[in-house]
């Protein structure tokens, strides 16, 4: 018997691309990007989106594969300067990541969590399990997002 | 708009009606965000030239307003048409099109006011 067995890259990038697809649906008009150097050059965040055509909010997505690697992003995903941050979760098994610890300590900012399905012709569907909450983001992230829109190019945007 | 556009089949008539209207809202943001105030003007198509004036005071290009002359010009067919308007398709792309480009060159004009 023939199996499809796809490496934890390919599961990844498979991950990002419904996440990118699942964002594109709820943000308006958003500018997304894959692998984004945010907010420094040595960190890459596996999708990133600036709703409004860059004007907007700042929704940052780890992929993980499993619910370790999603427990061990959560730390580092809270750092990051952002006003929706999220994790998704590829093959979660049978464990979920337990609600408390996806709060911010002053408790303004809750991390979303993303789940995924399989559909119709092993089209890939990326859905909201837990919704985020707005983090705080000073205005020097604003002045920095700004920056990194207007230099780097958007893997997904409407065109105008 | 993007939420009935998920089921056009069902929605199209819906989904032409909001990407006018979200593209007139849009233009009266960016009017008033700029200068205080909306347009002079109370036909729609001729709050265009308003738009126009603003971006050449402020040196923005015009591309994006294309698509809301588009939207404006077949509002009547969309709105009160007896015929079913069948651009549909046409119609959200140009919203989309005239919001990605109005935010990104009205964005200190329309950005959401940070509370933090």
């Amino acid at each position: 018997m023939y199996r499809n067995i796809l490496s934890q890259d390919q599961l990844e990038a498979r991950g990002k691309n419904a996440v990118a697809d699942l964002l594109a649906r709820r943000l308006i008009v958003p500018k997304i990007f894959f692998d984004a150097a945010w907010p420094t050059r040595k960190r890459r965040i596996d999708v990133l989106a600036v709703d409004r055509a860059g004007a907007g909010d700042i929704h940052v997505v780890e992929v993980m594969v499993g619910i370790n690697a999603a427990m061990q992003s959560l730390t580092p995903l809270m750092l990051l300067p952002a006003h929706y941050k999220y994790v998704a979760i590829v093959n979660p098994g049978q464990f979920k990541l337990q609600e408390p610890i996806l709060y911010s300590d002053d408790g303004l900012g809750r991390i979303g969590v993303i789940l995924f399905e399989e559909e119709e012709h092993n089209q890939l569907v990326a859905r909201i399990e837990i919704v985020p909450e707005r983090f705080r983001v000073g205005a020097e992230v604003i002045q920095q997002i700004d920056r990194f829109t207007a230099k780097q190019h958007a893997d997904i945007e409407i065109r105008v | 708009m993007l939420l009935l556009a998920d089921d056009l089949e069902a929605y199209d008539a819906a989904v032409a009606l909001l990407a006018v209207h979200c593209a007139i809202s849009l233009n009266d943001a960016i009017q008033v965000g700029s200068t205080g105030k909306r347009s002079r003007y109370e036909s729609h198509v001729q709050t265009v030239s308003d738009l126009e004036r603003i971006c050449r005071s402020n040196r923005i290009d015009t591309l994006g307003i294309v698509h809301l002359k588009w939207l404006l010009t077949n509002k009547t067919a969309i709105s009160y048409g007896d015929r079913r308007f069948t651009d549909t398709a046409v119609a959200r792309d140009k919203a989309e099109r005239f919001q990605a480009w109005a935010y990104s060159s009205f964005k200190e004009v329309l950005r959401v006011q940070e509370y933090s």
